[in-house]
């Protein structure tokens, strides 16, 4: 079963984590400080972290670059409810995503699950086509089908939707997107690229609340949510 | 120049009509068989008037010599001759000097006064005109601004007035300006053009001072030109006033600062009192449960310990809930950090809110109504995310259980108008004008329901913090909605009337 590093300073939630993961059958690593989870990273390369980034010895995002630096293992951020700024750039540098303290188990361990799974096919992946459910896109001729009807999207729309499906369940944010499909800083405070999100939502009948596709973090970003 | 010309007209013709009604008269004396004093005493008369009227002794004297020639070639014998000067005429001609000079100087001291009087009376009224303006200021700034504007137009030269020290890098001011305006505001003196030692400044800077304090600098732009002493001593009365109005208002600021502080304490502590009773409740809900399985574990039904474990879980969120609001509340209320205005999409925000509440909707039915075009408002997403999750929450609590929910955005005008519709249950009538009050609680005995009022009182200062408004009203089909407008340009248009509102009624139904 797949090791799941925990670096969190704050002893009841280490213990709750330890013992909600390791009921969930994975095994874990702990540690309580940056550098022991450094070490702990390069003794053991675990299969997921899940780093608080408020942490006693080293800044939780220096933590992040030094583990991002040494390999792609995915990245589960803890951070307070407040800090939008620090979620956004845990993000961009290499977080694939986060989740607010304090948080429901459920959905920590349903995040877990989709990062491990797509970190698991990420190097499985079908040449040219990318399909989820009754989504098809097909990057070289771009075209794409949804319940076997052709939909039209416009260039940056298929951009969007197919940097979105390359990163399948991670936390995108605006920056990255922008940088992603615009391929320069976005001028506009990301407005062109949300209103091209939204027309690109419509064309896939998602709706907002409960989408099959394209899920929003207002003030972070989006995530692909098809499965 | 031709001012002049046309002055030298006026006087020549006032001469020549004056010249030409003493001819006619003295003719007439002459005729009359009169003596030649009857005439004289006539032409000074006509002197007289000539130096009066034209303001000047060489008209006068000029009008003389004219009376005299004449009257020596027509009705002095032998006629249409002219006879060598006799004594008389030369101490006739010099009388005539006399008078004109005497009269002329009397007219010129008159007419000064006079220029004084009304010089001092335009400067009264001018003053009394900026006092005017000083009391009506609201703000030190505005009181500097009113100064600055009417001195530029009396003395016809540009005034500044600026409050503080000048900035000491200010790159559109030359080093010697910079150096002289400093100088002014730190020692209290005048210093620039005009005063000796600063022959490089364009400007003179008065300090605007009171003994004690200088509140700033009056920079006057006088360039090549010179202040007079006239105009010194009203910008000096000008400045002396200024500085007392910038005192009162400074004091008055000063006031309403700590007014509202006050307020604001007044609030935290309310707040905190409201909210320790709140977060009470729940906590005691958890402590006493968790003892409670912890203890007796053994003793209690599988599907009651289900139960406390919900119930922990139900308190636990309920609190996480609070600090939310707390957090949004401490957000609007601290005026030092700004919102986060950001474009966003209205679907991207209220699909958010809607989706954050789908586990907790129990048999209501949450729909949505989005607008066909993509609909941009400039908010701060995650504030305005926590107004549509109150007002939603608050509708799943205090709608009938199965009712319908309907969150709806739309374009009106200016405006985005979001709504949050329940078709069952209501709002008391006597709660619809204070529900958005500070702490309302519908039904402070229920916990499960408490906290409400400050769910609604936060959704309040949101919205109004994005210079939005809110309001409710019973649906006459049955339940309330709940609606906000939010400009969709932050600047400071006012908001709509709620009752401009009800002509789209139809069209948003």
């Amino acid at each position: 079963m797949d090791e799941i590093l925990i670096v969190e300073d704050d002893s009841t939630i280490r213990r709750m984590l330890r013992v909600a993961l390791r009921a969930e059958g994975y095994r874990t690593y702990e540690a309580a400080c940056g550098v022991t989870a450094l070490s702990l990273n390069d003794a053991n390369a675990p299969a997921l972290i899940l780093l608080d980034l408020g942490l006693p010895d080293l800044d939780g995002m220096e933590v992040l670059a030094q583990i991002r630096k040494e390999g792609d293992t995915p990245i589960i951020v803890l951070t307070a409810r407040t800090q939008d700024a620090q979620k956004v750039a845990a993000l961009d540098a290499g977080a694939d995503d986060y989740v607010s303290k304090p948080f429901s188990m459920a959905e920590l361990l349903a995040r877990i699950r989709v990062a491990l799974r797509h970190h698991a096919s990420k190097t499985a992946e079908n040449a040219g086509i990318y399909s989820v459910s009754s989504l098809t896109v097909n990057l070289d001729a771009r075209t794409v089908t949804l319940d076997g009807a052709t939909v039209h999207l416009t260039p940056h729309e298929f951009d969007l939707l197919k940097t979105m499906m390359e990163n399948p369940g991670k936390a995108l944010t605006h920056r990255f997107l922008q940088n992603a499909v615009w391929k320069y800083p976005s001028t506009d405070s990301y407005r062109t690229l949300r209103v091209t999100m939204a027309s690109l939502r419509r064309k896939l009948g998602d709706t907002p609340a409960s989408p099959r596709f394209i899920a929003t973090d207002v003030g972070i970003g989006y995530r692909f949510v098809g499965e | 120049m031709s001012r002049t010309v046309r002055a030298n007209l006026k006087n020549a013709g006032i001469v020549a009509a004056l010249y030409v009604v003493g001819i006619a008269a003295s003719y007439g004396f002459w005729l009359l068989g009169m003596e030649s004093e009857a005439s004289f005493l006539l032409f000074v008369l006509g002197i007289l008037i000539a130096v009066i009227e034209t303001d000047s002794g060489p008209w006068g004297i000029a009008l003389g010599v004219l009376y005299l020639l004449t009257y020596d070639l027509l009705f002095a014998a032998p006629h249409f001759s002219l006879l060598v000067f006799g004594k008389t005429d030369v101490i006739t001609l010099f009388i005539f000097a006399v008078v004109a000079l005497v009269c002329a100087a009397l007219t010129n001291r008159l007419k000064s006064q006079i220029g004084i009087a009304e010089r001092n009376a335009t400067a009264l009224r001018r003053l009394n005109k900026i006092s005017a303006g000083l009391i009506d200021s609201t703000s030190a700034q505005a009181a500097c601004d009113s100064t600055s504007k009417a001195l530029t137009s009396i003395l016809g030269m540009p005034v500044s007035i600026t409050l503080g020290r000048p900035h000491a890098d200010n790159p559109d001011a030359s080093h010697a300006e910079v150096e002289a305006s400093l100088e002014c505001f730190d020692q209290g003196y005048q210093t620039g053009a005009g005063i000796a030692g600063y022959p490089n400044c364009k400007m003179r800077y008065l300090p605007l001072a009171a003994k004690t304090k200088t509140y700033g600098i009056v920079a006057v732009e006088c360039g090549e030109r010179s202040i007079d002493r006239d105009a010194k001593t009203f910008l000096d009365s000008v400045i002396a006033q200024t500085v007392v109005a910038v005192e009162r208002n400074n004091l008055e600021e000063r006031a309403r600062a700590d007014d509202l502080k006050i307020e604001r304490e007044r609030f935290k502590t309310t707040l905190l009192r409201s909210v320790s009773h709140d977060l009470r409740t729940p906590l005691a809900g958890i402590q006493g449960n968790a003892e409670l399985l912890a203890k007796n574990r053994s003793h209690i039904e599988p599907s009651e310990c289900d139960e406390l474990l919900n119930s922990i879980s139900e308190d636990a969120r309920w609190l996480s809930d609070m600090i939310d609001n707390l957090l949004s509340m401490t957000r609007v209320q601290d005026e030092d950090v700004p919102l986060n205005f950001q474009p966003e999409v209205v679907d991207d925000v209220i699909g958010d809110a809607v989706a954050h509440l789908a586990s907790r909707r129990g048999e209501h039915e949450i729909s949505m109504d989005l607008p066909d075009d993509v609909l941009v408002v400039p908010m701060d997403g995650k504030l305005i995310r926590q107004v549509l999750i109150n007002l939603i929450d608050n509708a799943i609590k205090h709608s009938a259980p199965d009712s319908h929910i309907r969150v709806s955005a739309r374009q009106r005008g200016s405006f985005a108008a979001f709504r949050v519709t329940d078709d069952k249950g209501g709002i008391a009538p006597e709660l619809l004008d204070k529900i958005f009050g500070r702490f309302v609680s519908e039904n402070a005995g229920d916990r499960g329901k408490s906290g409400i009022g400050l769910g609604l009182s936060i959704c309040k200062a949101i919205v109004e913090a994005h210079g939005g408004t809110i309001r409710v009203r019973n649906n006459p089909e049955g339940g309330a909605t709940f609606e906000f407008l939010l400009p969709l340009t932050q600047d400071d248009a006012p908001a709509p009337t709620a009752e401009d509102g009800e002509r789209d009624e139809e069209r948003h139904g």
